[in-house]
C-alpha cells in the first residue's frame, strides 16, 4: 500500500489551536499587566502608530467577447 | 453598550477606549458572517451590534481566558500572523464540512475598538466590548465583494 501523505486537517485539533472564545490563546498576547476599565468613546479614533495601507483586492478585468 | 460600573473596583484606572489590530473569520453564507479567529467559536459578530465577551476579563484568569483579544500593534498581530494567507490551510479543520464551527472561507485582518473591563497584556489586550473600526486585509474567496459588504454592514 503506498503511503499517501495525510491532509493537514487531520492532524491538528480546534482545541489546540485557540482556547478562548473571542481570539487567541493568552500566549500570543504576551503576559496580564494590569487591569484597567474604558469608556466607548463617541467617535471612533485610529490607531496612535503608522499603519500600513490596506491590502485591498484588485477586481479582475472584465473580459471583453 | 456601556461600562457596568458594577464590575468597576476601587482604584481601577478608567481611561478611554483603545484600538488594537485582530484577525476574523468569514462565511460566504448566505448571510455572509463574521466569526472570530478562534476556531473553536461559530458565535456571529452581528452589524449594529457590540461584541460582548461570554465572561468579564479578569486580571487573575487562567485556563480558558475570557475577553475579545486584539494586539496592540499591528507589528505584533504581525509576528503572531506571520503567514495571514496560510491561515486558510484550517478552512477545514475537521473533515466533516460545514456542520463543524472551525470551517470559513476566508480570513480579514483589521482594528477594533476595545472597551468596557480590560486587561491590558505586554503585546495586546482582553476587553468585555469591541466593535469594528476597520476592515485592512483579506484573503479567501471572493475578497472584493466581501471586504465591500463587510465594510457596509460594520463600519
Amino acid at each position: 500500500m503506498s503511503k499517501m501523505k495525510q491532509p493537514y486537517f487531520k492532524m491538528v485539533s480546534v482545541q489546540s489551536l485557540h482556547r478562548s472564545d473571542a481570539g487567541w490563546n493568552m500566549a500570543g498576547i504576551g503576559e496580564p499587566e494590569r487591569r484597567v476599565v474604558r469608556t466607548e468613546p463617541e467617535v471612533p479614533v485610529r490607531p496612535p502608530e503608522p499603519v500600513e495601507p490596506a491590502k485591498r483586492p484588485e477586481r479582475e478585468p472584465e473580459k471583453v467577447p | 453598550m456601556s461600562v457596568d460600573w458594577t464590575h468597576v473596583k476601587a482604584g481601577d484606572p478608567i481611561e478611554s477606549a483603545v484600538i488594537g489590530h485582530r484577525v476574523w473569520r468569514y462565511r460566504l453564507g448566505p448571510p455572509l458572517t463574521l466569526l472570530s479567529f478562534c476556531l473553536g467559536s461559530s458565535r456571529p459578530w452581528l452589524p449594529g451590534e457590540v461584541y460582548e465577551a461570554h465572561a468579564v476579563p479578569r486580571l487573575e484568569d487562567k485556563d480558558v481566558v475570557p475577553g475579545v483579544y486584539a494586539f496592540r500593534t499591528l507589528a505584533q498581530l504581525r509576528r503572531y500572523f506571520r503567514d495571514l494567507p496560510g491561515t486558510l490551510r484550517y478552512q477545514c479543520v475537521y473533515e466533516n464540512g460545514r456542520s463543524n464551527p472551525a470551517w470559513f472561507d476566508g480570513v480579514v485582518r483589521g482594528t477594533v475598538m476595545l472597551w468596557g473591563a480590560c486587561v491590558d497584556h505586554r503585546l495586546g489586550y482582553r476587553a468585555q466590548f469591541a466593535r469594528p473600526v476597520s476592515f485592512d486585509e483579506i484573503y479567501g474567496a471572493d475578497t472584493v465583494n466581501v471586504l465591500t459588504r463587510l465594510e457596509r454592514m460594520f463600519l
